[in-house]
Formats: structure tokens, C-alpha cells, sequence
């Protein structure tokens, strides 16, 4: 049972910081709630299995039923980053077009047909440059129940061609596989479809999950690789840097197709030690040529997402930092972006094969 | 600050009188109770859900409020359990038939329900487990202009079943008076919650400092806003950027003799602090 929030973030994997569950049991903060002590749950799906099946990992939760998702998700004035202290659930059916195609923005990694869908809107994990914060207007997670539905568009596309789909952008779903058991049914039907390939990222560091999964290599689980001084300060609620290096450690060693995704990566006092200490600690597990490749590109995110984080986000570096507009992308002024990828390519160099090497705009 | 919208006089009085709460004179065609030192204001709405609108959005507007500032409505509601006190974390609208949702983030004691809220009295008992009231509704609409659904609460006590010509001013007053131990303990919690987080703003010599760095580098508009942005980064990066700009007043860098010569210097300024 994930009864709280501190069930929740053990079930994740979340780093030691959370471990001793003394701030995780009730809410992050003190006077907040606890995560998922309130679900909201969508009409038309209140009495189905699915919603059975997540609900009784909350006994103890109100459940309140909703017409419609956004009747809470979309509400006026709303705080993502209050409503990030005591996180409520909404289950909700997924309606209209599911499958979309990759945003300029992500790395495609050679695909011509990439495409990304949303299963579950907003994170158990509390990235501070995190886009999520500038793209929704509620900080409650919304999941959608009605995988089967993604399952049959994504098959009319692949009636036309090969398929690459990232299926873990807008949440982390390894994060969520203790309640939602999403990640397995990608797996299984992913194993089904021989031109579908899927990539899964994640800034979760649990190891116990491979023993669930069958290994395919069309299934892609891409580990976000930032250095302590980032996780700890940025990437609240994930992972630790070493306990990431082993899961995906564990998962090569399984197996599985592992991808390592050194974006975003961040200006931080000290970033060449600090890149130059987590490319070392990572190669000193992993073996190079057993990672299917390797992603690098600098923060960038949409203007119109940045505007509402720096609203938000008065206090935060990394939201604050003087980026520059290009078409309509915030980014590192070009010098410094220039600098901070060469480098840390020269880094990866020293271990992968550059053709193993996707740096995103190139 | 907090506010507390109440419908008539006979629910408040117990709170006004719990919490020492003093009459604010000239508050025009409403009734207002004050402490400053608490941060409480309590105002009553009269009955309904266009009265309870009209004097929220009076006093949103009077005050100000926006997301530093907390809304409680309390109140008496029609229900089954007579003397319960429930959060509320639905309204519903009887007469539009649309439903609202007031965030519940805040860690409390009380069960929690959701309110249906009217524009007539019940006259012949509440339905089912429901409860039914005539102001939530309107006090969410007008309250929403202003503060976001994280930053209000709606507390209902069930005072009657819903039979209109049961109710009396003493036993409303009474009902509420029993209620004030998990009044008092509520707005305890949501002081808790509202405790706010750190947050790292530039001070007051440091703004003025900045007002001049911009008159001295010409600074348009455009520029300006730029600046600003990185000496607010370089401030929560900890960078120690005012050693460098006082040593360019020293050198006689600054200030710039015009527009150009502080484009060129923003420009050197920024090389040298990445």
C-alpha cells in the first residue's frame, strides 16, 4: 500500500534525503496536507478497475468526483508551487488526439518519426528548472487512466510507419510504476509491435523495478544524469547521482536498453569540476560501450513557460538566470552554451564513441 | 492577513467574541470585526449567495487581497449530523448546476464533505448525507477574482436539517458557540500552512543601489529590464558583483558619459561575470 507520501517516495526510489520519512509523512512542509490526501476522480471512470486499483493505495484519501479533469486542473489563480507541497491525484479518461509529434525543443535522436505522449501531467519530483512548472496551470498530477486508448492511436500510426514515442515527458512514470504498473504495459506492448520503440525517462533510482520487467531492446529507459550539486539543489525529491548510476548500472546488467541523458545541463558555480566529477563517477560503473547512447544539451525552455516560472520562482537561481530569447527559446547566451556543451562532449569523448553522441540542435 | 466571511451576526459572535475581535467603525454597509495584531478581519455577507459575492469582492477590493492573504468562509449549513463541521472541498451550485473546488492543502482535524449551495431556504430536510447552504457558491466566484483556491477555505457547521422555521438567531449562535474549540484550532492550522517560505528578495539598499547603476549606464527601458535580470541572478548566485561595479566608479568607468558607452559596458559586464 502507498498510504502516503512517504510510502510513495521509498516506492520511488527518492534519495536518502527522504528516507528517514520524518518530513515525507506529513507533506513536505509543516501545516501542508499529505500527497494524494485528496483524489479527484473523473465520473465516467468512478466505478472502474483501474480507478479501484490506484484509489486503495489511499485508503485514507478523499475521494471527490469530478465532471471533468480540468474542472480542477484548469482553475484560475491556481499555485503550482503550493499545490506541489501537498500534491493531489486526479484521475481522469484522456479524450481527443493522444499522440503528439516531438517538440522542437526535445532531442529526437535521429528518429524521423517521433512523437510523445502524456499518460500522466505534472511529476512526483519537484525540478526546479522543470518546464512543467511555465506549462500547466496546477501542480496536481493528472493521470490518465485510459492507457488503451494511446495504445490503439499509437497503432494507427504505426499502420504507417516505424514509431518512436517518449512516453515519460511530462511525469517521471518509473517514478509511479508502484501505483500505476504503466511502465509494465508499455513494456508488454511495446514487445508486440516490432516498429515501435519507446524511450522512458527518468530521474528514479529504483533498482528493485528490473525484476518486473522483461528486457526489450525497443524500450528505451533514458536516465537524466546531473551532478550532486545540481541534485541537490535543483532536483528535489529525485534520485541521488549514485544511486541513478546504479539503477541504470543494474539495468545494462539485466539487459535493458539504457540510455544516459546529460541534459539539461546547468550553469552552477564550479561546472566544469562539477560535470567533469560526474562523467568520471558515471563511467566508473557503467561500461561506455554497453549504453545504447548519449544525449547532451544545455537548459533551454519555451519563453512563455520561463515567463510564468520566473513569476513563480522569485528566489530561484536557475529560473532567474539572465537566458537569452532565440525564436522564441530561452537559452544560454551562445558563448557560454558553445562552452558548456563542447565541454562536456570532450568529457563524454574520453569514454563513448562520438557517434554515440546526440547533442541537441546538431 | 486572514479574512473571515460570515453570513449574519448571530454565527459570528462567538468568534468575534473568542478571538477578542474589535468593531471597525465606517465600514459602510457592512459590518467588519478587526484585530490588526492577529491579522484577522471578519466581515459579515448577509444571507445568499449574491450578498455573500457582492461584500466579498467589496472587501477584496478594499483590501487588496490577493495570494499573501487567506479567506475562511464559516458558517451554519443544513445536514444530517447537527454540530459536525466539515471542510468543504466541493461546491456545487444548485441554480447553474456548475461545481467548485477549493484547494485543501493545508493539514487539518475535520472530516471534509462537499456543501450544495442555494438561493432558498430548505423547507423540508436535506436529502441523503448532503449538506446545503446559501453563500459558498457565491463567496468562491467573487473570492477567486482575487485569491487563487489554495488560498481559501470553507468551513461549514451543520446547525438544522433544513427546516426553515426551526431556526432561531440563539440556536444558530449556540450551535456555532459549541463549534469554537475546532474553530480556533482550525485557523491554527491554516496559520501553519501559511507560514511563508524563505523567500530571497533584494533589499532596499540594494535596489537603490541598482537605480543608480541603471541612470549611470544610460540604460533604456529594454536594457534596464535586462540588467536587472542579471544582477538579480548574480545576487541569488552569490556573486559578488558590486565589488567590481564600485571599482569601475572608482577607475571612473562609470558612469557611462552616454547610451552607447553603457551598451558596451553592459556587454563587458557580462563577460566578466559568467
Amino acid at each position: 500500500m502507498l498510504e502516503d507520501k512517504h510510502e510513495v517516495g521509498a516506492s520511488c526510489g527518492m534519495s536518502h534525503r527522504d528516507s528517514d520519512g520524518i518530513e515525507m509523512s506529513q507533506g513536505k512542509t509543516r501545516g501542508y496536507a499529505k500527497r494524494f490526501s485528496h483524489i479527484y476522480i473523473e465520473d465516467s471512470i468512478a466505478d472502474s478497475n483501474e480507478v479501484h486499483a490506484i484509489t486503495a493505495h489511499f485508503p485514507h484519501a478523499e475521494k471527490i468526483r469530478i465532471h471533468h479533469y480540468k474542472d480542477v486542473f484548469n482553475r484560475r489563480g491556481q499555485s503550482a508551487e503550493t499545490q506541489h507541497h501537498a500534491q493531489a491525484l486526479i484521475l481522469a479518461r484522456k479524450k481527443g488526439n493522444l499522440i503528439y509529434e516531438g517538440a522542437p525543443v526535445c532531442q529526437s535522436f535521429g528518429n524521423v518519426y517521433f512523437y510523445y505522449t502524456s499518460c500522466v501531467m505534472n511529476c512526483l519530483y519537484d525540478c526546479e528548472y522543470c518546464y512543467l512548472k511555465g506549462m500547466y496551470p496546477s501542480g496536481h498530477m493528472v493521470l490518465f487512466v485510459n492507457l488503451e486508448d494511446i495504445f490503439a492511436q499509437t497503432e494507427q500510426l504505426l499502420q504507417q510507419h516505424p514509431v518512436y514515442l517518449c512516453v515519460s515527458y511530462d511525469t517521471d512514470l518509473l517514478a509511479l510504476e508502484g501505483l500505476t504498473g504503466f511502465v509494465q504495459r508499455w513494456i508488454d506492448y511495446t514487445k508486440k509491435h516490432e516498429n515501435l520503440q519507446i524511450e522512458i525517462r527518468t530521474k528514479c533510482a529504483r533498482k528493485d523495478l528490473w525484476e518486473q520487467f522483461d528486457a526489450c531492446d525497443r524500450v528505451i529507459f533514458a536516465y537524466t544524469m546531473s551532478p550532486d550539486r545540481v541534485v541537490q539543489q535543483y532536483e528535489k525529491e529525485t534520485g541521488a547521482l549514485h544511486e541513478r548510476i546504479l539503477a541504470a548500472k543494474e539495468g545494462i546488467r539485466r539487459g535493458f536498453s539504457v540510455r544516459l541523458c546529460f541534459d539539461p545541463m546547468l550553469y552552477v558555480e564550479h561546472w566544469k569540476q562539477e560535470y567533469r566529477d560526474m562523467v568520471d563517477d558515471v563511467f566508473r560503473e557503467i561500461a561506455p560501450e554497453q549504453v545504447l547512447d548519449v544525449s547532451v544539451g544545455s537548459f533551454r525552455i519555451s519563453q512563455d513557460y520561463l515567463k510564468k516560472m520566473r513569476k513563480a520562482a522569485r528566489s530561484s537561481p536557475v529560473v532567474q538566470f539572465p537566458y537569452e530569447n532565440r525564436g522564441g527559446v530561452y537559452q544560454y547566451p551562445e558563448k557560454l552554451r558553445q562552452e558548456m556543451e563542447n565541454y562536456l562532449q570532450g568529457l563524454l569523448k574520453e569514454y563513448i564513441s562520438p557517434k554515440k553522441i546526440f547533442v541537441w540542435g546538431q | 492577513m486572514i479574512y473571515i466571511a460570515m453570513a449574519l451576526y448571530a454565527e459570528a459572535a462567538p468568534l468575534i467574541d473568542a478571538l477578542g475581535l474589535k468593531r471597525r467603525a465606517g465600514a459602510g454597509s457592512w459590518q467588519e470585526f478587526v484585530d490588526e495584531e492577529q491579522g484577522i478581519c471578519l466581515f459579515l455577507t448577509g444571507v445568499g449567495k449574491l450578498e455573500a459575492a457582492i461584500a466579498v469582492s467589496h472587501f477584496a477590493t478594499k483590501y487588496a487581497m490577493g495570494n499573501d492573504d487567506f479567506l475562511v468562509q464559516l458558517g451554519s449549513c443544513a445536514g444530517r449530523k447537527i454540530g459536525q463541521a466539515y471542510i468543504i472541498h466541493r461546491i456545487n451550485d444548485a441554480d447553474t448546476g456548475r461545481s467548485y473546488y477549493p484547494d485543501v492543502l493545508y493539514a487539518h482535524s475535520l472530516p471534509e464533505a462537499g456543501v450544495t449551495t442555494g438561493s432558498r431556504m430548505l423547507q423540508n430536510g436535506v436529502e441523503n448525507e448532503s449538506l446545503y447552504d446559501m453563500e459558498a457558491s457565491g463567496v468562491y466566484q467573487a473570492a477567486v477574482r482575487f485569491l487563487g483556491p489554495h488560498r481559501m477555505a470553507f468551513v461549514k457547521v451543520v446547525s438544522d436539517v433544513g427546516q426553515a422555521d426551526r431556526m432561531t438567531p440563539n440556536l444558530l449562535s449556540d450551535c456555532m458557540k459549541e463549534q469554537m474549540p475546532t474553530v480556533l484550532e482550525l485557523l491554527s492550522d491554516i496559520r501553519s500552512y501559511l507560514e511563508p517560505e524563505h523567500q530571497d528578495l533584494p533589499d532596499e539598499e540594494e535596489c537603490q543601489r541598482r537605480e543608480r547603476l541603471y541612470r549611470d549606464m544610460c540604460c533604456s527601458e529594454t536594457m534596464r529590464l535586462q540588467l536587472q535580470q542579471w544582477l538579480e541572478y548574480l545576487r541569488l548566485a552569490g556573486k559578488s558583483y558590486w565589488q567590481q561595479i564600485d571599482l569601475d566608479y572608482e577607475k571612473e568607468i562609470l558612469p557611462c558619459h552616454d547610451r552607447k558607452a553603457g551598451k558596451q559596458y553592459f556587454e563587458q559586464f557580462k563577460d566578466r561575470m559568467l
